[in-house]
Parts: C-alpha cells; structure tokens; sequence
C-alpha cells in the first residue's frame, strides 16, 4: 500500500509553467538536470567512492509531441520526503552554503523547474535517499495553473522492494526525472551530439575536488534503456595535437561598483590537423566542468579576423566567473569583459600563427611537423631532436598564402613594395630622420603648420613620394617644444629622444602600411630608438 | 560596412572617372585616397560587397587592386595613364603591346587641353578583347563553387523543410539565417557564407541529423528527398579531385 501525502509548494500554481520561459535550447535543459544528478553526487561524497551513472531515455515524437518522453535516471544520494519541498520551490537550495558549494554546479534552486517546464508540461519525479521506502509524485502544468495560490501536488510513498531497489541503475538511492508532453521536438542527435562536449571533463576526470585533486571517479553517462556498451557516451576531444598543446592561465579583475571581484581562468587552446571546420573551431568554455558555451570564438577573434583562418584553433576554458540564472551562457557582465580583454592580450602574440597552421592542415604530414616545430620554437616550448632537426633543414614557415593574396590584391607592382620574406627586413637609419628601406631612401618630414586643427601638436599623414610628412601645429605649445628641439638635439638628449620617437611612429605607420609584420616593426623600433 | 569607406570608395570612383590624368592635384588627390582606402577596406567578399555599395563588381575589383599598391606605383600609373582598367590590362598585355598603346594614347593626349585616362581605355580594347578570352578560360570554378552552384538550384520547399528541421535541431543562428534566406524567391547563398555553409551541412551529416531515411513513409517524402540530395552532393564534394 503506498502512503500518500501532499507536497504544498509555496508559490503560484502557474510558476511551474512559467519556469519553462528561460529560452532555454533542448541540450541546456537537459544538462541542468544532469548537473543536478552530479551535485547530488558531490554533496553525498559519493563522487569519492563510486561512479555516477545517468541514463537518458528519449522517446521522441515528432507528430505526437503528446506522447513523447524524456526519461533521465541517476543512482546519486537522491531526495528524502522533506527534500521535495525544496525541489518544488523557487530559489531554495542548499547549495551556496554546502561544503562543496565552491565546486557545485548549480547556483539557485531553479534548474529543475526551469528546464522540466521547459522540456514538458507533465513531470514526473521517483526518488529516495533511503532504503525503506521511495517517493512519486508529478506535475502537470495546466492542473497547477487552475490552483492559483495555494498549489498541492499529490505524492505517494511506496515500500522499497528487492525489485525497486534496481530502479535507479542497479542502485537503492537516486532520482528519475520523467518528462512527457513535449513543448517540442527533441531530436535525438542533440543527445549524441550535445552531450560529449557537456560531460567530458566529468567523464576523463578533468574536475578537481575541494582539495584542488581531480576527482578519481566518473560519471557513465548512456543514452538508451539499457546500461550496454553501445548505449555508453564517449567523451568529445578537440583533437589537438599534443604538441601544440599551450596553457592558459589567466587572472583577471573588474568592477561592480565600488568593489573590486578577481576572475581566474584555466585551459589550454591548441591546433588540431585531421578536420577543419568552422562549425567546430574555438574554445569550449566550461564552469566547473559543465559547459556553458560551445566552439566560441569572440575571445580571441578581433572585427576584422577572418573565421576561417582559425579552423585549426580549439581549446578548452574553465571559468569561474558568474553565469546567468540557468548556466546557458557567460554573463554580459563586467566578468565577461574582464575576461575577454584578458583572454584577448594574452592571445595575440599567437595570432599569427592561427593562420599558419590553418593553411597546414591541408597540407601533407612534413608541412604539419615543420608547422608545429615552428610553433614550439616561437614560443619557447621544449624542441624534441626531431624537430630540432626539421628546423635545421628547413628553417622558418612562411604565409605564402597571405604572399598570394597579397600578389592578387596588388597586381603587378606589389614586389615593389612588399618585400619577398618579410621576416628579413632591410632597414637603416642615415640620419635623424632619413632612412633606407629595401634600398631605397626616405625622409621623415616636419612641416611646421601655423594652425591647430586637432588641439594635438602634430599630425603624420599619407606618405608621398620619398617624404612621410608630418605637420607640427606650432600654435600648439607642445608643438612649438618639437620644432624647437630640432635644433637643440645635437646638444640635449631629451630633445633627441623625443624626436626619435617621433620618427618612429612616422616609420611604424609607413611599415604598417606596407603590411610589415610585427616582430619586424618591433626589430626597427630598436634601430631607431638606439641611435 | 564603415561610413568612411563609403564615402571615399565614391569619390575614388568619381575621380576615376574624371581621368585627368595631368592634373598634379588630381593625382596627388587620388593616390591618397586609395590609399586610406585601402586601410578602410571591409573584409567581406567582393561580391557582398557589391550589394553594398551598389556599385559594378568589375569595378570594385579594380579599385581594390588599386587600392593594394604602394603610393609611389599609384603615382607612377597615373602619372602614365590614369586609367581605371588599364593597369589591370596590362597584365594581359606584352611590353611592346603596352608601349605602344602608351606612345598612342600621350600622342592623342599631347593634342588636348585636357587630356581624359578614358582615351587609353578605347586604344587598348583591341587588345583587352583578347583578354576577356583569356579570363573567360581561366574562370574554372571550384569544387567548393560548384557545390554551392548546385545548392543554389534546389527548390525552394526544400530549403523550407530544412530550415524547420534546422530549428528543432537548435542549430546556431548564422545557419538559420542562411536557411532562411534561401527559401525565398531568387535568393542565393552570399559568397562569404560558402564555407561556413559548407561545413555546417557536413556537420549535420557527420551527427546524424541529417541521415539516410530508409521508411516509405509518404509524410516524411520531402525531408527523404532533401537528406538524400543533400548526401549525395556532399559526398560528391567529399571526393578528391
């Protein structure tokens, strides 16, 4: 005989249906409830003992959303008869202040509603924490919504049997979530495509524990009735060659009003060689191992970067700044700009190379391995003999598709001022303000200008000829201090300098327009200033 | 696309068309305004572009080559010419076919007050007949081109169909919108989509969302069609050449 009893949620009887309204996408919904499952995990300690295993059934209708199921079962620490109230109610978790609150996934006791509301208008959820007895009850929208005020939803208690105490994967304690009445289609290929990527650092244990050690045990995640190892998922793997494998660790700070918050940020990026596409590009982010955003690309792609010079780009972030209610995605917060500025620095010196080893992809296994030795060579990784030795017989890579576009945009005349490898630049200083370049001689020109039309003492404009003209508004006091220290520089050093600095912003303008690279530019920065 | 570039593509065109190659100011004008254009050029594919700015696709081509040069060869061709196209014709042209049209066109120039770039382009289109055929036999289209070419051809209720499956798949946004755009009349995939459209399809493929189906079931007619015209094509592309 099964006891009943009722569960009385204090809230509207419409805020169950209400809940779904998140915008939530199917994948998202579906990895709260999971990350219930694993906090459940978590909180019992049982992620030190034994496996977590969670079953996704899907029984997906695309004419008859009605009679569509989702059916998601773990053998967690599952709910007692009190905990169910909590489950019912809005923003009431223990969570925040749990033990393990630091390393928890969810933040604010509205995942369950949110995404069940979400998926479907009839729920139901089986459970127990115990062995005695185990718990049913269900929601179904359109009943809660005529309670209004005082919602109650009916629950049984049933004795805890030989048979049922398999129900929750072969375990005693755990949850089944019950989804039916589909608000719409949920193709099963979001399962197998979606849930890899969200659960992978669960599954490899790639998640520390409190302790700052990886948690040893797994989470087994099926999709399927049966626990077979058909139905078992297998984790996502960006597929970067190891080699190319470069940490990222990045501290970061911002503001929310008067008080000051620090970030932190861990992963790595790296450069894969089997696929390139652009669908999968970019960096999974993840909040203490669930996913949050899948292949993005805004942190490290500027305006004017071209998406398909970073097909080879992918990587991997775990953040820890604040996401939004349902953990769908980074926070449009200060965090986030924080973040990206942050990520965004520490990406550029690999910039150039992003295109390099786009181009090696399709390009034969010596063109990879010469790209990689590159790459470790450039940024100070350790070399191994055989890449020491491709280095040695092959030197340095080369866009030479940035050489051709470079050839078709100019037409003819683009050797003439786009020298042919461009890592050798051929620059000398012959005076304070001449210069040779490939050969030929240019003067940086000051024209005092008697007006002010910027309130800036000095503008540098277009080149013309042989000239890179620079206009000293010398009604403008600091402009007067430039055309004065032309003839004080043989004697004072300032003078001298602050004319140096001049003549090279003058020159590192004329060099970018002739599309110069960086680490050129810098190596003329140092002949000029060094006078 | 920038204001800035908006306004200064225009006024290069202007210029261009203008022609007075000898005028210094001119000239001096020209040359820098190409050249801050070619700061402000958008990057996007010369045929978005095109819709953009509404103008010809030849001569957005044209002006970008111009464009790409250093200032002292855009000097050194408008000092000589000044002409929009003949640059890009020489190419196709040998040194004495060059020279002489250059010796034909300052002759006629020498005669004028005000001599026009337009002149050299009349001389030279004996010659530039001979060049449209060159480029004709070099427009081979890629294989990327050519799927695209294909897509293109599919009827719309197709695309249709796609884009409903594409939404309960929770595809990403670019993608609908490609889509979407293709169901209506006339509409083609926009050149800078190409590969990202592409690789969205193969990816769909590669997860199963699209699949061979193998059931007769009469409802599911339309979407069979597609998924097998679909795989079919990009197996086909798939193929090494």
């Amino acid at each position: 005989m099964a006891r009943k009893f009722v569960i009385k949620p204090k809230l509207h009887g419409s805020g169950f249906s209400k809940a779904g309204n998140t915008g939530l996408k199917s994948w998202q919904a579906i990895n709260e409830l999971i990350a219930n499952s694993v906090d459940s995990w978590i909180m019992s300690e049982q992620h030190k003992k034994s496996d977590l295993i969670v079953k996704v059934e899907l029984d997906n209708r695309t004419n008859d959303l009605k009679n569509s199921s989702l059916r998601i079962v773990d053998n967690s620490l599952g709910m007692s008869e009190k905990d169910l109230e909590k489950l019912v109610n809005h923003y009431e978790s223990d969570k925040p202040n749990h033990k393990y609150g630091k390393i928890l996934l969810g933040l604010y006791g509205f995942g369950f509603k949110g995404s069940t509301g979400n998926l479907g208008r009839k729920i139901t959820v089986i459970t127990t924490d115990n062995t005695k007895e185990y718990y049913k009850f269900s929601i179904v929208h359109s009943e809660l919504d005529e309670m209004g005020l005082e919602p109650e939803i009916n629950a049984e208690a049933f004795d805890h049997e030989s048979t049922t105490k398999k129900l929750f994967n072969g375990s005693p304690t755990g949850t089944i979530i019950q989804i039916e009445d589909f608000r719409r289609s949920i193709p099963p290929a979001i399962l197998y495509d979606w849930l890899p990527v969200s659960w992978q650092k669960f599954m490899t244990g790639d998640v520390l524990d409190l302790d700052g050690k990886p948690i040893s045990k797994r989470l087994k995640l099926y999709v399927g009735s049966e626990l077979t190892k058909e139905n078992l998922i297998l984790p996502y793997s960006t597929e970067a060659h190891k080699d190319t494998l470069t940490p990222i660790n990045l501290k970061f700070e911002w503001f929310e009003g008067k008080n000051k918050f620090k970030g932190v940020a861990e992963g790595f990026f790296g450069f894969r060689f089997k696929n390139a596409s652009m669908v999968t590009q970019g960096i999974n982010i993840y909040r203490n191992g669930q996913l949050i955003e899948r292949y993005n690309h805004s942190l490290y792609m500027g305006k004017a970067d071209k998406h398909n010079d970073h097909n080879s780009l992918v990587g991997e972030l775990n953040v820890n700044v604040a996401v939004n209610t349902v953990k769908t995605t980074l926070e449009d917060s200060e965090a986030e700009k924080a973040l990206k500025e942050a990520f965004y620095k520490e990406f550029q010196p690999y910039k150039p190379t992003v295109r390099l080893m786009s181009i090696a992809v399709s390009k034969d296994k010596e063109h990879i391995d010469l790209a990689i030795a590159n790459y470790r060579k450039e940024f100070n990784m350790t070399l191994s003999s055989s890449q020491k030795s491709i280095l040695n017989s092959k030197g340095s890579l080369i866009d030479s598709s940035t050489e051709t576009n470079k050839s078709n945009k100019s037409g003819t005349k683009t050797s003439k001022s786009v020298p042919k490898n461009k890592l050798n630049i051929n620059f000398k200083m012959i005076d304070w303000n001449q210069f040779s370049l490939e050969g030929k001689n240019y003067t940086v020109e000051f024209n005092p200008f008697d007006g002010n039309p910027d309130n800036v003492p000095y503008t540098i404009t277009s080149p013309t000829g042989n000239s890179l003209p620079i206009y000293v508004y010398i009604k403008h006091p600091n402009g007067a201090i430039i055309m004065d220290a032309q003839s004080k520089q043989s004697k004072n050093r300032s003078d001298k300098f602050l004319l140096q600095l001049i003549v090279y912003e003058a020159i590192e303008a004329f060099l970018n327009r002739l599309n110069f690279k960086k680490k050129d530019i810098l190596g003329v920065k140092e002949i000029v200033l060094e006078r | 696309m920038n204001d800035k570039f908006f306004v200064k593509y225009n006024q290069v065109v202007e210029l261009f068309e203008l022609g007075t190659y000898e005028d210094e100011q001119w000239r001096m004008q020209l040359a820098t305004l190409l050249t801050e254009l070619a700061d402000l050029w958008p990057n996007i594919d010369f045929e978005d572009l095109e819709l953009q700015l509404n103008d010809y696709l030849w001569r957005i081509k044209q002006i970008h080559m111009w464009a790409g040069l250093d200032i002292n060869s855009i000097l050194d061709e408008l000092d000589a010419h000044g002409s929009l196209y003949f640059m890009d014709a020489k190419k196709y042209l040998n040194p004495e076919e060059i020279d002489d049209i250059l010796e034909k066109f300052w002759e006629i120039s020498g005669d004028s007050n005000l001599p026009k770039s337009g002149t050299i382009y009349r001389l030279a289109i004996g010659k530039l007949k001979k060049l449209e055929q060159i480029k004709k036999n070099k427009s081979q289209k890629s294989k990327l081109e050519l799927l695209i070419q294909k897509l293109n051809k599919f009827e719309k209720h197709k695309w249709d169909v796609l884009l409903n499956l594409a939404s309960d798949w929770e595809s990403e946004e670019r993608f609908l919108r490609i889509v979407k755009d293709l169901t209506k009349i006339n509409s083609k995939i926009k050149k800078s989509d190409f590969n990202y459209f592409v690789d969205y399809l193969v990816y769909l493929i590669e997860k199963d969302y699209i699949q061979e189906i193998v059931s007769d079931n009469k409802a599911e007619l339309t979407k069979k069609l597609l998924f097998d015209d679909l795989i079919k094509e990009l197996k086909e592309y798939a193929k090494k050449p």
